[in-house]
């Protein structure tokens, strides 16, 4: 049901190096589950709603008053691998 | 337990910096075989517990959790702290704060021991994916733990630590409380802020309690839920405050958590308390649940699909390796590069299969015939638990289909391994409470856990059901 290429064109869109044994075995492992959840299609949900929420809370806002942030900005960037200023450091976009 | 604790450090009879001493002393001989611990936290916590111990010479009162060693599994953020998630990818981060639920083990005065083994990002029921090894079962070193909250579990089982936290997403910590026999409560969805909680599947996860005790788990429930500011799904559990008795229980048993693929001895354990309480007067209804067949396929398209959504910050930007070893080491040179290697190398087999899916059941062209079509699943799965619990107070059923099995025994089939969650997944896509209570010992000397399910935001009176269990079964 699920080929290589697709595999491999998930992986893509995952941002996901995938090896070519890798391949294999992911193709097989996903062939399985799909298989697996395939039982799903049995029932009849044309008139059914989808799932929503548990707790039927709707978007939960807080006013819009400046507060301290809970961890400054420079504390989160400082733990990434490379950082420079206040900003975080990449390698170049374009080759 | 949580409460002879206090009191003899009250009583003077040990003292603070003496038990949480003998805590590393025994972590550091005894978790070589186990691996129940990613990290320790000793220096802080010595720090604690004098405080703790000055506290008592000046006889002042101590709170709810005060001078008790918590283990807290290692996808929980505590300060300063690093945190893995069980993964390469998060090998030297460093937790920039506490999760909420941390914030506030620390205000009643619990003392962090240090961060317990899982599945790598919570996915797993064996705990055999983390990066840092896999965690042996207490009772039998050749079996595993459970997972994904296998650390905690075992930790707490080895008696390393009095209680600890976990995470619960299909049963993460129902299923290694039940494979090691110790008590393991999934509480409602959001009763218990996931701020600072490493997500998963945002839907199902929920922080859930390890812990010997039921008592001990409801003094831990009491001081960590309720609504954060900073979890927009976060609820207020009500507490219960009518009387509880066997006689005054109808408890649901439904025909198809008793079927094939559960194992002889735990349905002998789960028939032996269910005449135990018919005996003490409980009424006792056998109900149907038609949706049980349908969970664990429906569970295995919403969850890649969210872990495919929340995994996708792990691109070596903000969290990660330095890139300039990377660079040398894979031969990055590109941002591109950056993502695919870094990802492709420093992420397990196992999130990489739920990535992919996840991806797949959200792409165009499959989206309506898989995510679309199990969030219609999810609700009629629910519209049954709501009809059941108009007709009884609580669910009764094994935890696990099996006790703990060996390690390697599950782990080449995919879906083998997926199916240890059966009987667990349904709670989460429902966001009902549920508890594991050990129930007896098998064969093999492996404990056998047993499952009690709530209907939503029931928790208080399912706890205090619980105890009332906990007392006839009296688990040695």
């Amino acid at each position: 049901m699920i080929s290589e290429n697709e595999i491999k064109h998930l992986g893509e869109l995952a941002r996901l190096e995938i090896s070519d044994q890798e391949i294999k075995d992911l193709t097989s492992d996903l062939e399985q589950i799909l298989s697996y959840v395939n039982v799903l299609e049995e029932i009849d949900v044309a008139a059914i709603k989808p799932w929503q929420s548990n707790n039927l809370q709707a978007n939960i806002l807080r006013d819009d008053v400046e507060k301290d942030a809970l961890v400054e900005n420079q504390n989160l960037i400082a733990r990434a691998p490379q950082s420079k200023d206040n900003y975080f450091v990449v390698p170049p976009i374009f080759e | 337990m949580i409460k002879e604790i206090k009191n003899s450090l009250i009583k003077k009879e040990y003292s603070c910096c003496e038990l949480i001493t003998q805590t590393f002393d025994k972590i550091l001989k005894e978790d070589r075989k186990i691996n129940a611990f990613i990290s320790l936290r000793k220096d802080d916590a010595l720090k604690e517990a004098k405080a703790v111990d000055e506290k008592i010479q000046r006889q002042e009162n101590l709170n709810i959790l005060e001078g008790i060693p918590f283990g807290i599994k290692d996808n929980i953020l505590v300060q300063g702290l690093r945190v893995t998630a069980g993964s390469k990818i998060l090998e030297d981060y460093i937790g920039p704060l506490d999760a909420t639920a941390i914030k506030k083990i620390k205000k009643e005065g619990g003392i962090i021991i240090g961060k317990t083994n899982l599945d790598e990002f919570a996915m797993g029921s064996s705990n055999e994916t983390s990066a840092f090894g896999s965690v042996h079962n207490p009772h039998s070193l050749d079996k595993v733990s459970g997972g994904s909250s296998g650390g905690s579990a075992a930790a707490v089982a080895s008696d390393f630590i009095s209680a600890a936290l976990g995470s619960d997403t299909a049963g993460s910590v129902r299923q290694p409380a039940s494979f090691c026999g110790v008590v393991g409560f999934k509480p409602t969805y959001g009763a218990i802020s996931r701020f600072g909680l490493i997500a998963m599947a945002s839907s199902l996860d929920v922080i859930g309690i390890l812990a010997k005790s039921v008592e001990d788990v409801e003094l831990i429930f009491r001081s960590i839920r309720g609504r954060d500011e900073y979890d927009a799904t976060s609820v207020d559990v009500p507490d219960f405050k009518g009387a509880i008795d066997f006689k005054n229980l109808i408890i649901g048993v439904p025909k198809e958590y008793f079927t094939n693929g559960i194992d002889e001895e735990v349905l002998a354990a789960i028939k032996k308390v269910i005449s135990q309480l018919e005996k003490e007067g409980t009424k006792i209804q056998e109900i149907n649940l038609q949706t049980t067949k349908y969970c664990l396929p429906c569970y295995h398209i919403i969850m890649p699909a969210e872990v495919s959504a929340n995994l996708a910050r792990y691109d070596n930007v903000r969290y990660g390796s330095s890139f300039l070893e990377l660079q040398n080491q894979l031969g990055i040179s590109s941002l591109r590069d950056l993502y695919f290697k870094t990802r492709g190398k420093k992420l397990g087999k196992e999130v990489k299969r739920r990535i992919l899916l996840g991806t797949y059941v959200l792409s165009k062209g499959y989206y309506d015939a898989y995510y679309n079509r199990a969030q219609k699943v999810r609700s009629i799965i629910c519209d049954d638990f709501n009809d059941a619990f108009h007709k009884v107070d609580f669910i009764l059923t094994p935890t696990t289909p099996t006790t703990a099995f060996g390690f390697g025994e599950k782990t080449k089939d995919p879906v083998a391994m997926y199916l240890s969650d059966i009987l667990t997944v349904s709670a989460n896509l429902a966001g009902i409470p549920a508890i594991s209570l050990p129930l007896s010992r098998d064969s093999h000397n492996l404990p056998i856990g047993l499952q009690l399910i709530g209907k939503s935001l029931d928790d208080s009176r399912l706890l205090e059901a619980s105890k009332l269990l906990e007392n006839l079964i009296n688990y040695q």
